[in-house]
């Protein structure tokens, strides 16, 4: 789909009027695309006005079943990217951007018409976007996507984002803590029966760094190790941090 | 002043409406049940209006309300109104819900050139002549048939964008232009919502 085509799309998405396929390519093209947020999000108001005109009174007993079952269920943690302003309490740079848009399409991922929402808070930091974005953004938006967070000792801590169904892997981490320069940060696959192989090195660095993997297959977790010089075939001792990983 | 008031009025709701989703997002289970009280009638009556029934509206309210105290912790209010948020959400799971009920050859062949009309007509209609359903009933009006009927199949019928394109016998480009030109024209009519 060329790009003028796509763009076209903003008044179409905010009415739910895309199918799932061109609603998939629309997000992929509105991540790389400044002025599409403002625009969703002027039609997502004007839309908003359509919907509060329909209001009805519901069945009384519908507010009973649905405060019973909130009462019975955990809320999400925030997004990755809403933890770090929390926490840090200071304003997106554009070397939050993939996590900012790990979170965004995450939640893009989960909750449908938040996209483009969570989109803009992306858009705000989209000077660092590059090519991994759209392999990013296909693994992040896909529907099976699972995010596994652990804290690494002495490095921060890292997420892993896996889904099965694409078979594709990413990971995210900040704060790792910095190595002599013989030494480097490495990443495994660990499948049944104590089948382990590389996936991947790590630079040491405190920025936020966000790391296509290979696909996972049969892997259950991934490890991290500390290794010699520019990585080992085998981990060359006990893992720092481990990741279960959802079931295929 | 009348006009100035109800804006003032409005955006005052929608402060409280965003205080009362980031209140819930921190747990707080009577903000919840407040929240419900505000939201929950335009997401059941937004529902039943694409579904074309009330039971299956019920239950697509219900699951977004759940959504709702599921993933307020994600909302943002520096992005936006909570009530966009929320309606943003609750109308991607009615279209979903409509969406998977019907396959889409039956729909195209539903959304008759005639049906278009009549759907116009049934909402025009049938919106209640009250407060600010009054203005959007004016501004729905206001806009052209050729600008309304793709809005209304859209938001409350569900259709794709292709399903319009056929039920009117317009090229694709012109449906797309059409719902810009369309929303754009209801924001400018109607200011930001509640």
């Amino acid at each position: 789909m060329i790009t003028a085509d796509a763009h076209d799309l903003a008044g179409a998405f905010a009415v739910d009027a895309l199918t799932q396929e061109e609603r998939e390519r629309f997000l992929r093209h509105a991540a790389d695309c400044p002025d599409c947020a403002h625009e969703i999000a002027r039609h997502q108001q004007a839309a908003t006005w359509l919907g509060l005109a329909a209001a009805r009174t519901p069945p009384p007993d519908l507010k009973d079943r649905v405060l019973a079952e909130a009462a019975r269920t955990p809320q999400l943690p925030p997004t990755l990217a809403a933890r770090e302003g929390e926490h840090r309490g200071r304003r997106f740079t554009p070397r939050m951007l993939n996590l900012a848009l790990a979170a965004c399409l995450a939640a893009a991922a989960a909750f449908g018409g938040l996209a483009a929402w969570q989109h803009q808070e992306a858009q705000q930091t989209r000077q660092a976007a590059d090519s991994r974005t759209a392999d990013f953004a296909r693994l992040l938006s896909a529907p099976d996507t699972t995010f596994v967070r652990q804290d690494v000792p002495y490095g921060g801590s890292g997420t892993v984002a896996v889904s099965r169904h694409l078979d594709q892997a990413a990971y995210f981490c900040e704060d790792l803590a910095p190595l002599p320069p013989d030494r480097t940060y490495q990443l495994w696959y660990i499948a049944p029966g104590n089948h382990v192989r590389s996936a991947g090195l790590l630079t040491a660095r405190t920025a936020l760094q966000a790391v296509s993997l290979p696909p996972p297959g049969a892997a259950d977790s991934l490890a991290i190790t500390v290794e010699p010089g520019k990585g080992s075939a085998e981990p060359s001792g006990n893992p720092l941090a481990t990741w279960p990983l959802p079931a295929a | 002043m009348a006009k100035r008031q109800a804006s003032e009025a409005r955006h005052n709701g929608a402060a409280e409406t965003d205080r009362l989703l980031v209140s819930v997002a921190a747990g707080n289970k009577d903000a919840f049940s407040r929240l419900y009280d505000v939201a929950a009638g335009p997401i059941y009556g937004m529902a039943c209006r694409v579904l074309q029934d009330q039971g299956r509206a019920e239950e697509v309210a219900q699951e977004v309300m759940l959504e709702v105290w599921q993933s307020a912790p994600r909302y943002r209010p520096e992005n936006g109104h909570a009530m966009t948020w929320m309606m943003t959400i609750a109308h991607h799971r009615a279209v979903d819900s409509v969406r998977t009920l019907q396959r889409s050859a039956e729909r195209e062949r539903a959304a008759s050139q005639q049906e278009a009309a009549l759907a116009y007509d049934d909402v025009v209609e049938t919106v209640e002549s009250i407060g600010e359903r009054e203005q959007v009933r004016s501004c729905l009006k206001e806009l052209s048939a050729e600008l309304r009927q793709p809005v209304v199949l859209a938001y409350y019928q569900g259709l794709t964008q292709t399903e319009i394109a056929a039920a009117l016998s317009l090229p694709l480009g012109t449906v797309k232009s059409r719902l810009r030109r369309a929303l754009t024209h209801l924001r400018h009519c109607l200011g930001d919502p509640p």
